[in-house]
């Protein structure tokens, strides 16, 4: 102990950090993130509107979203993308005709949730 | 004192000085700094040097339209400001912008984020040192445009700022519709829907790349392709079906000679018949030129579950009180970059004409210019000092109250419906 105090160590010798740098600039800092994403912002934004107490009158960033059209959806077959008049109750599929219709019932399970996915159609439970 | 308007559009910035004149100047710059496949570097408008346009990676400060990376934005402006390739610079006889001798009119995206806005107001005033500032959103300066010019009407204007806008601004990011009042927007009926010309540029770029030739990297050319050749449907099941029945001689048909970068950058329209000594790749477009637009007016195209924009229009415009509806009709403005889609206007104020109410006098008007617009309307603003010094926060101000006076100033402002009728 007494002896490490007197001459320095061989680690304290090795040492740079003491070592002055003149070509250094002292207020450099690294900063390693340089911005939130706007994933991140409007988490927080989310957190912060939670936080206040609720009300209807409100514009947020979250409330000027337009709402989803009112009109009748257009459908189309799933699996040709021609008119879709007709829907198989078994799969939920959409489809143009009877040929179609042999090919989804046909289809290998999995397959037909596969193709609601396009859509996102297809339900998952949990 | 001079006033600086910087309209920041996410593709775009519109930056000027505000003047009297009938055609101010101003400058449109690329809202970007992009790389090369030579791995050099083009702060917004330099761009144009470049030889090679194959390949090219942008950054942008924006993310959906939201100004999130400053340290993009600031090289930008910085640009701008001091640059000696500047226009802006070289404008004022070789002058660079001085912040603290100039009041800034600075536009935001509809509701941005209140974090975000914050950021800016800190950039603006310690950073830059601008001596005075006011921020809104691009929908908010289009009344100060004289908009009955847009209809024809000839009465004249009794206060500085029209009455009554509906403005649609289908911008890059996303569509915006917003009922302004006496220079303000009511915020309880604006409306966003998720789909701009980022959007289109993209979906045809995927279409491409699946039915012809692979695409993908080339977002720069895809969009100069739609800028081109896109255009919105008056009557789309008949064009869809004109399309495909005559592939061959449907005069929907056009011929895109893509670019070899020796004779060309962008590439053409190939005119006539398809000449055998062109020795460029060709692209052939048929109902990609308005199925690709046509995402504007039915977002559920792009599984969006969200209604097209005279849909979302009419909505915006029954959630306001009733006695100005029909004046919100009779002043609908189109600005933005997608308004200059040929077919846009005509189409909007067709389904804008099924929705709306029977008896009510429909206009549809659109400037000269709608990408450029809101810019001269804060132009307009600008030059009328009296107007902008009850708007804008000096430095004192903010370097006295701090940030929440900005954000308190130019925030969100709940108008009650005895205003609104005035």
């Amino acid at each position: 102990m007494s002896s490490a105090s007197e001459s320095p160590s061989l680690i304290e010798q090795a040492d740079f950090s003491t070592v002055p740098k003149p070509f250094k600039s002292e207020s450099w800092k690294q900063s390693n993130k340089r911005y939130k994403n706007l994933k991140a912002l409007v988490t927080d934004e989310q957190k912060r509107l939670a936080s206040l107490p609720p009300s209807d009158d409100k514009a947020t960033y979250f409330s000027i979203e337009a709402p989803p059209s009112l009109r009748p959806q257009k459908h189309w077959c799933d699996i040709t993308g021609l008119p879709g008049r007709y829907k198989s109750a078994r799969h939920g599929l959409r489809f143009y005709n009877v040929e179609i219709f042999k090919a989804i019932d046909e289809m290998a399970p999995g397959a037909d949730q596969q193709y609601l996915s396009l859509r996102n159609a297809n339900v998952i439970l949990r | 004192m001079s006033v600086l308007v910087i309209d920041n559009g996410a593709y775009e910035l519109k930056i000027g000085y505000a003047t009297d004149d009938k055609n101010p100047a101003h400058f449109r710059v690329s809202n970007s700094i992009t790389r090369s496949k030579d791995r050099r570097t083009y702060v917004g408008n330099e761009i144009e040097n470049c030889r090679d346009y194959a390949g090219l990676t942008y950054r942008r400060p924006h993310e959906r339209g939201q100004l999130v990376n400053w340290e993009t934005q600031k090289a930008i402006w910085d640009n701008q400001f001091y640059g000696k390739t500047s226009k802006l610079v070289g404008m004022n006889g070789g002058k660079p912008v001085d912040p603290s001798e100039t009041s800034l009119i600075l536009t935001e995206m509809p509701y941005s984020l209140p974090a975000l806005s914050s950021n800016m107001d800190q950039i603006v005033f310690e950073e830059y040192g601008f001596d005075s500032y006011y921020r809104c959103t691009p929908g908010s300066l289009v009344p100060w445009n004289d908009i009955r010019e847009l209809y024809n009407d000839t009465s004249s204007r009794s206060s500085p700022v029209s009455e009554c806008a509906l403005v649609i601004d289908s911008g890059f990011s996303s569509t915006h519709v917003l009922p302004v009042v006496l220079g303000e927007v009511y915020w309880p009926a604006a409306k966003r829907i998720n789909i701009g010309g980022k959007h289109l540029t993209n979906y045809l770029k995927e279409t491409v790349s699946f039915r012809y030739y692979n695409m993908m990297e080339e977002t720069f050319l895809m969009n100069v392709i739609k800028e081109r050749v896109c255009f919105v449907s008056l009557k789309y099941q008949l064009d869809l079906e004109e399309a495909h029945i005559n592939k061959r001689k449907s005069l929907l048909r056009i011929d895109y000679a893509l670019p070899d970068y020796r004779t060309s950058k962008l590439g053409h329209i190939v005119k006539g018949a398809t000449s055998s000594n062109d020795s460029n790749q060709v692209l052939t477009l048929t109902n990609e030129r308005f199925t690709i637009p046509e995402a504007l007016f039915r977002p559920s195209d792009l599984n969006l579950d969200q209604a097209g924009i005279p849909e979302t229009a009419i909505n915006c415009v029954k959630l306001m009180p009733e006695e100005i509806q029909s004046m919100l009709l009779s002043n609908v403005v189109l600005v933005g970059g997608n308004a200059v889609l040929p077919g846009y206007k005509e189409r909007i104020r067709e389904e804008l004409q099924s929705f709306s109410p029977q008896g009510v006098n429909l206009r549809v008007g659109m400037p000269v210019d709608p990408i450029s617009y809101a810019w001269q309307g804060g132009c307009r603003l600008g030059s009328q000092k009296d107007m902008l010094s009850k708007a804008y926060v000096t430095k004192a101000d903010y370097m006295e109250h701090g940030v929440n006076l900005c954000l308190s100033r130019f925030g969100i402002k709940k108008m009650d419906n005895s205003i609104a009728m005035d």
